[in-house]
């Protein structure tokens, strides 16, 4: 999904065509994706905790 | 007791994670690039799926192998906690994909991806295709209390290991099923398994034999070529080696699980 938005952006191509865009293209999916999956495990989990919190109090 | 903590691992799960994205960049670029590196070693990094089915027996029998063998887990906290991990993040990527590119067979497609249970199904999975390991690893959570009876003392694991490896090769020469499946799979599962039992023995081994040996597993692998066996001996000389280092370089402050899960939501990210 990232490499899919990374594509759109046309930053697999930016660099040409060798060695270099593809460690580039590597370098930004992996960080993407790994900062995507980060934050959404936070906000997950803080979703999970308001909602456990909810049903304590009802 | 002492619960121990295997950082190393999260180091191994970082490059088995790290890999797969390379190959999957790789797959799906079409870049000049020539050589052995790019033509060979990177596509061969789509076997590090086998490291993580290793990893992640030996891990969950580090978190419940005792638990339910002494009828101290309830089952239903146990799957309700393996639904909740895996569901929020795969089903939030999921959603995002049918958004991204609706279609009604990607509805079906996306109901089976929601339930968790698409490992059952022998048709592959095109909305977030590459979350196939989910479904594996989905099926082996269920199967893990039997998982855990299979491996109660030493000597049915390795009967269970020796009809496993049995299965694979049937799997694959007739039933015409690859790794998606568990039955193939169940021999890397098992492997984890055995690890675990003998983890207090291989703590003891020196890491430099260790890390010759598996060494020589990655040297034996590209000379020979990726076939199962030779998968099954990189994952568990690379397992072996990083229960020896155990804390080290890779050493993290964060609890092993929210690493583990961090790594496990990274994949199907790509």
């Amino acid at each position: 999904m990232i490499f899919r938005v990374v594509e759109k952006l046309k930053l697999n191509r930016i660099l040409g065509n060798g060695w270099l865009q593809y460690a580039v293209t590597s370098v930004l999916v992996i960080a993407d994706a790994t900062v995507f999956a980060v934050v959404m495990q936070k906000i997950i989990s803080k979703a999970i905790e308001i909602m456990n919190k909810r049903k304590q109090i009802a | 007791m002492e619960k121990r903590h295997y950082g190393a691992i999260d180091g191994l799960r970082m490059i088995a994670a790290f890999g797969i994205a390379m190959m999957h960049i790789r797959a799906n670029s079409n870049y000049e690039i020539t050589g052995y590196v790019y033509n060979t070693i990177i596509p061969s990094f789509t076997n590090f799926v086998f490291l993580f089915m290793t990893v992640s027996a030996f891990g969950m029998c580090c978190g419940y192998y005792d638990k339910i063998l002494k009828n101290q887990v309830n089952l239903t906290e146990f799957y309700g906690k393996r639904f909740k991990k895996i569901l929020s993040f795969f089903g939030t990527l999921v959603l995002l994909d049918i958004i991204m590119s609706p279609s009604v067979a990607s509805l079906y497609e996306g109901f089976a991806d929601l339930t968790l249970l698409f490992g059952f199904l022998q048709k592959p999975i095109s909305v977030i295709g590459v979350g196939w390991f989910l479904g594996l690893v989905f099926v082996f959570y269920l199967l893990f209390p039997f998982f855990c009876v299979l491996i109660e003392n030493k000597r049915r694991a390795w009967i269970a290991f020796a009809v496993s490896l049995i299965y694979n090769f049937v799997c694959a020469n007739y039933f015409e099923v690859g790794r998606t499946n568990i039955l193939y799979s169940a021999c890397f599962f098992l492997a984890g398994g055995l690890i675990y039992l003998y983890r207090e023995e291989i703590a003891k081994l020196n890491r430099w034999i260790a890390l010759g040996i598996a060494g020589c597993a990655v040297v034996l692998y590209y000379l020979i070529g990726g076939n199962a066996m030779i998968c099954l001996l990189v994952s568990c000389t690379l397992l072996i080696y990083a229960i020896i280092k155990r804390g080290g370089y890779w050493r993290t402050e964060l609890q092993s699980s929210s690493v583990a899960s961090v790594w496990k939501s990274t994949c199907p990210t790509w």
